[in-house]
């Protein structure tokens, strides 16, 4: 599973550390209403611990299969995830109910944001690493045309 | 109000001083270093007497223990200590502050000093010079020479809720005052039987989860922060009653000496203690003239975060008592806003707000880090290291994981 997730968290899309104890795989569906379906693959979704602590029996939030490129877009000041310009009145009132029950916005995963954009713009960290680590960070840096010049 | 304290043989050094300002004024520091032998000798400067045992003196035949203070009236006044009696004597027309002042000990006990009811009074004389409760007494009453000098929270609280008076609204409105934001505020509910051989009612909190507590079964945090809130209320309703039947003027100052502020709090109640603890004094006295001042010691970042949008470095003071070469100094800070309460970790000295281990960790990548040739075992090991105990979406990762790639590659 961390293979073929290249071990990205589905949920706050950054690459998870081997460390002792972290990435796990996380029931999308709730074990307790969902027992029978507990050992297929299909509703599992890789998650890094901190999203993991979060994530429990809350059927709300999206799956991230679910999610539509351009559903969250990243703003660049204070680093926070906001439903994308294009996304409808229901998608958004999904999206932001997610932001808001996993703490996508809250200050651990902004400074996570905000480290790989800072390094990646000071040249400390190329693009193809970011492009592995925080593929999301990478994919709205180059949409908002925040991309170093070569 | 009190604005200086100097000591000479006494205490944990040979020469201690301190400025106080008028408001807030803080001691940080190491346990052990005599942070709370400070505010001993503040309650002395302000009340003469002492809360406990009196300040013992380094035993140096040729050195002459002083301690010397200032009140609001900016006259020094000095103590020097008498050997012969072990004593630290004071001019008998000197009386201690204008002004009521209230010490919280950290093991629960307090000192009340009332200028309209102690000041002029030795021992022996019809009453005390001060009052002391112990943790106890402030809930189950305080009698002094066979009368009741206090009934106690327990007795009053209900006597109070029953009548409705002055004193109740008070008490009602300082426990608001004291519960933290956001949630909903600690309200009163209605006194309740809770033992068989106990006739008295006990008071009751209604807690923001909805429940009637007896509040002698609230945790210690809410009890030390009631006890706060009554004995305040108690002390100005004396203070006002013993002013008018001596045809005195109330006071205009109120100070608080206050032991390790955030003893037993959680981290919410300690963002919002000092806040409440300057604005109860407001609410006690209705006149925005009567100005609190406040000596606490605190070992709680948050504490101190909390203060950033408050302090002013006109009113506000911070000190550190600091050990070098076994010598110890108590310094004033200079204040900045640090932003957060891991920087005031820092500022307490601890450098990486983690465990020990990862700490240690840490160090490690750092040095290897500064190196100019890094060996890639040595790096290896160190990640090796790190794995165990950081966590995965750390992000010092970025950095080390883009740095121990480029080191691979080179090698």
């Amino acid at each position: 599973m961390l293979t073929a997730y290249r071990r990205i968290c589905a949920y706050l899309c950054f690459y998870i550390e081997p460390v002792t104890g972290s990435a796990s795989v996380d029931h999308m569906l709730p074990k307790s209403t969902h027992w029978q379906q507990i050992y297929e693959w299909t509703n599992y979704r890789l998650a890094c611990s901190m999203m993991n602590s979060r994530k429990n029996c809350i059927a709300n939030v999206l799956d991230p299969f679910e999610i539509e490129p351009g559903w969250f877009e990243l703003e660049l000041v204070a680093f926070q995830v906001k439903p994308g310009q294009k996304t409808d009145a229901q998608a958004k009132k999904r999206i932001l109910e997610t932001i808001e029950i996993m703490g996508l916005n809250d200050r651990e995963c902004r400074k996570l944001r905000e480290d790989y954009a800072l390094l990646y713009w000071n040249r400390d960290i190329s693009l193809a690493f970011l492009e592995r680590r925080a593929p999301f960070v990478a994919l709205e840096l180059k949409r908002q045309g925040r991309l170093n010049k070569q | 109000m009190l604005g200086s304290l100097a000591l000479q043989h006494v205490g944990p050094a040979s020469a201690l001083e301190m400025e106080l300002k008028p408001r807030l004024n803080f001691i940080t520091g190491d346990n052990g270093l005599g942070k709370s032998f400070m505010l001993d000798v503040a309650w002395w400067a302000l009340t003469r007497t002492w809360s406990g045992r009196p300040a013992a003196p380094h035993r140096n035949p040729k050195a002459a223990p002083r301690i010397s203070y200032c009140l609001a009236s900016g006259e020094i006044r000095s103590s020097i200590f008498t050997w012969e009696t072990r004593t630290w004597p004071v001019d008998a027309d000197q009386s201690g502050a204008p002004c009521l002042v209230i010490y919280a000990q950290v093991d629960g006990g307090f000192s009340v000093w009332d200028p309209a009811r102690n000041t002029g009074r030795k021992a022996g004389d019809s009453g005390p010079a001060a009052y002391r409760f112990k943790a106890d007494d402030v809930w189950e009453g305080l009698e002094v020479n066979g009368k009741p000098l206090c009934n106690g929270l327990i007795r009053d609280w209900t006597t109070w809720q029953g009548k409705r008076n002055r004193a109740f609204d008070q008490l009602q409105h300082v426990i608001t005052r004291l519960s933290p934001p956001g949630d909903k505020a600690l309200a009163i509910g209605e006194p309740m039987r809770i033992d068989l051989d106990d006739a008295r009612d006990f008071p009751t909190l209604i807690m923001p989860y909805g429940q009637t507590v007896p509040v002698v079964h609230t945790s210690a945090g809410i009890r030390r922060i009631i006890a706060l809130a009554y004995l305040l209320v108690w002390a100005w309703q004396e203070h006002l009653a013993a002013a008018e039947l001596t045809n005195r003027k109330p006071v205009e100052n109120i100070v608080f000496l206050v032991d390790e502020i955030e003893a037993h709090l959680h981290p919410r109640w300690q963002r919002s203690i000092l806040r409440a603890l300057l604005e109860v004094a407001d609410a006690l006295t209705h006149q925005k003239q009567t100005s609190v001042q406040l000596l606490t010691v605190t070992h709680s970042p948050l504490v101190l975060a909390s203060a950033e949008p408050e302090f002013d470095s006109e009113q506000d003071s911070i000190w550190a008592f600091e050990e070098r070469n076994g010598f110890v100094y108590l310094e004033q800070q200079r204040w900045r806003r640090l932003g957060d309460a891991s920087n005031w970790l820092g500022f307490l000295g601890i450098e990486e707000p983690v465990a020990l281990e990862a700490e240690q960790a840490l160090h490690e990548a750092y040095a290897i880090l500064s190196q100019e040739e890094a060996d890639l075992e040595t790096a290896e090991a160190i990640d090796r290291e790190l794995r165990t105990v950081l966590s995965d979406v750390n992000p010092f990762w970025i950095r080390w994981s883009s740095w121990l790639e480029a080191l691979r590659g080179a090698s």
